[in-house]
């Protein structure tokens, strides 16, 4: 009986095709998604771990020339000249991981050369990487210099050796890491912003595809159809249910910024038309996304099925479930396709970076223009599927 | 007046409706009979906007409903087969929101649903979330939230399913009232006796085609004048295998003939009385619509 039993439910399991995928596609989507980001996976190619490092001097030198020279042989870093304020500004947005800055100072009436990586802190694994490189090349160019000067005779393989065991013991670099947030910048815990700005972003996405689910509902106890013989256009259905899900997004991030605040201290009120900005464009974009979701289902359980699909692998790669920073770089390369990466950088640029309106704008207009072009992709969707949904 | 003039629908290569023409006249109460599948829901979705015919064209009142959709729509009420109502609001907060799809606003709306509500006899549940009232109310509600607007068109597509005969009575009520008021009514039912008591015209179809059209007087004249003959026995009957001239049928221990009185019957009787069965009753009953239906529509089951 017992057989019977299981037998008749294997069989209908396996009738849910949908169901069947959702098992073992999901899972296995997500492995190898964690894999990338924790395991390593994918590290063999060279020039996917290579880190692009801005690098700018205060002057012109023979020495900083030289330096520079001998950092593009440097096979991990690709470098990039900017103007030091320039560099800097790039590096305050989030566009580059470091900017190295040099210049030529006169200790014990010797020309000397001062290195300041100034860093966007929210990349903790990239730099710590770049600080390894930069303080062994820069290390071992000194010593090289020391041992030319003092050791000219010795040979080159014995120099070489004690070079190397004196460079690994005791030098050290006088790399000075700087972040480049301003003085008055909040402290925020760069763990905190993530939790709370990637877990808001994955559970808005499921809330409003429940809200957008709600045409469906709407579909099977018959409203829609009545709703369909009123005279008003199909295509005002579908903006009415895009305005209330942009409302309830709103207020429903709003509820949790406003949570992270009372019980994390999180300094949500330190550049209020950003936030509320932000708040509307990832509210827009989650959105858009929930009614294109509905217009390309015909049940709720399809909906179910691929919402959960697409809402998880977004999630993962976007840094809702894994952060960024923790992630290789070309794994953060990837990440620009979800939606969920650029609400959270935006979050990080309001509350880690303290960028002003103006340079958060970028990231807003993405998000719109995400949305806009969900919504122009769902109308004529929605439009050919609506019969089935009368 | 609703037309159809030589309308063709098709979902894919399966054809659903072809060339229907079908006039039905200003104020009149037109039932719509026709088995499952047959095409009567797919035409209140043609005549409510809900579907577009691939040819021919629709006109509600003179206006074509592919090209002046949203204003046609504006004339119609559709009471559609489900109770498509929000169960979680009152039956006021539906009414209102179906309102206000039709512009009606403030006083105006707020004078109609009251005038409604005391019509299908609900005032004093007004409030009350609609989850909480029974099949029948709720379908008086589903239909009050069509006639909202005053259409001079009401497209009932089965309003009367699972309701008790209460219900069913106020909304028989209803469509005599919307009658009066010379509105137009596109009735779909199952029920032949509803459509006997209620409609001044009627039209049968099957398979997405009209087979008849008329008064029901129209419609009985041009059946085959079949009789119904029910003859109940003296004694218990335990054989009911009998061999007759004519189509029968028992229902428990009545044996129902379906004949011509004159042809048939003095055949049947003559058997009866060789077979030494005693007859202690004989019913003859005229031919009715269901008869025709039957006739008309074959008596295989339908999905």
């Amino acid at each position: 009986m017992i057989r019977t039993i299981a037998n008749k439910d294997i069989k209908l399991f396996l009738k849910d095709k949908k169901g069947v995928l959702l098992t073992f596609l999901l899972p296995i989507i997500l492995i190898t998604l964690f894999a990338f980001a924790f395991g390593g996976i994918g590290k063999t190619s060279p020039k996917m771990s290579q880190i692009k490092l801005l690098v700018s001097s205060q002057h012109s030198s023979k020495e900083i020339t030289k330096f520079i020279d001998d950092l593009n042989n440097v096979s991990q870093l690709i470098v990039i000249e900017k103007q030091v304020e320039e560099g800097l500004e790039l590096v305050k947005k989030g566009s580059y991981v470091a900017q190295l800055v040099l210049d030529t100072v006169v200790e014990n009436g010797k020309a000397m050369l001062k290195y300041q990586l100034f860093v966007d802190a929210s990349k903790r694994i990239q730099i710590g990487f770049l600080e390894g490189i930069l303080q062994q090349h820069i290390s071992q160019g000194k010593l090289a210099g020391f041992f030319e000067e003092k050791f000219a005779g010795m040979p080159v393989k014995l120099k070489k050796k004690i070079q190397k065991e004196v460079n690994d013991s005791f030098m050290t670099s006088g790399l000075e890491v700087v972040s480049v947030l301003r003085q008055d910048a909040n402290k925020d815990n760069l763990g905190l912003i993530q939790a709370v700005a990637g877990t808001a972003i994955m559970m808005l996405l499921f809330s409003i595809v429940a809200i957008g689910g709600g045409l469906l509902d709407e579909k099977e106890n018959g409203t829609f159809k009545r709703l369909l013989t009123a005279p008003i256009k199909p295509m005002h259905l579908l903006l009415g249910k895009l305005l209330m899900s942009v409302c309830i997004g709103v207020m429903q991030l709003f509820v949790m910024f406003i949570f992270a605040w009372l019980a994390f201290d999180l300094h949500i009120f330190k550049d209020i038309p950003s936030l509320l900005g932000m708040l509307f464009c990832t509210a827009f974009a989650v959105s858009s996304f929930g009614v294109f979701l509905v217009s390309i289902v015909k049940t709720r359980a399809q909906l179910n099925g691929i919402s959960t699909l697409i809402i998880m692998i977004m999630s993962a790669l976007g840094g809702s479930m894994i952060p960024l920073f923790v992630m290789p770089a070309f794994m953060q390369k990837i990440a620009v396709v979800s939606l969920n990466y650029w609400g959270i950088q935006g979050f990080y640029d309001i509350f880690w970076r303290n960028l002003s309106f103006i340079d958060i704008l970028p990231r807003m207009l993405v998000l719109l223009g995400i949305g806009v072009v969900m919504l122009l992709i769902s109308m004529p969707l929605f439009k050919r599927n609506l019969r089935q949904l009368a | 007046m609703i037309q159809f003039q030589e309308v063709s629908l098709a979902y894919g290569a399966r054809q659903v409706f072809e060339n229907v023409n079908l006039t039905i006249p200003k104020g009149a109460v037109f039932g719509l009979l026709g088995p499952n599948g047959a095409g009567k829901s797919t035409m209140m979705h043609l005549l409510s906007g809900l579907l577009q015919a691939s040819s021919g064209s629709v006109v509600v009142n003179g206006m074509n409903m592919s090209h002046h959709k949203l204003k046609a729509q504006q004339l119609i009420g559709f009471v559609p087969q489900e109770i498509a109502l929000y169960e979680e609001f009152s039956a006021v907060e539906n009414l209102r929101f179906f309102g206000s799809l039709y512009g009606i606003k403030g006083k105006t709306l707020e004078g109609r649903i009251s005038e409604l509500m005391a019509s299908i006899g609900l005032e004093s549940r007004k409030d009350d979330v609609l989850k909480t009232y029974s099949g029948g109310m709720k379908r008086r509600v589903n239909i009050a939230a069509a006639l909202l607007h005053n259409p001079s068109v009401v497209l009932m597509d089965e309003p009367t399913v699972g309701i008790d005969p209460q219900s069913r009575n106020r909304i028989f009520e209803i469509i005599e009232k919307l009658h009066q008021q010379g509105v137009t009514v596109l009735y779909s039912t199952h029920y032949m006796e509803e459509v006997e008591r209620l409609c001044s015209q009627i039209a049968i179809m099957d398979k997405g085609k009209i087979l008849i059209q008329g008064t029901l007087d129209d419609l009985l004249k041009s059946g085959k004048k079949t009789h119904q003959i029910c003859i109940s026995f003296q004694e218990t009957i335990t054989d009911f295998k009998l061999k007759l001239p004519v189509t029968h049928h028992w229902n428990k221990e009545v044996l129902v003939l379906n004949c011509n009185k004159d042809e048939a019957l003095t055949a049947v009787l003559n058997t009866l009385n060789s077979l030494g069965l005693e007859i202690a009753n004989i019913d003859f009953s005229q031919p009715n619509l269901e008869q025709l239906f039957m006739e008309l529509t074959g008596t295989n089951l339908r999905d």
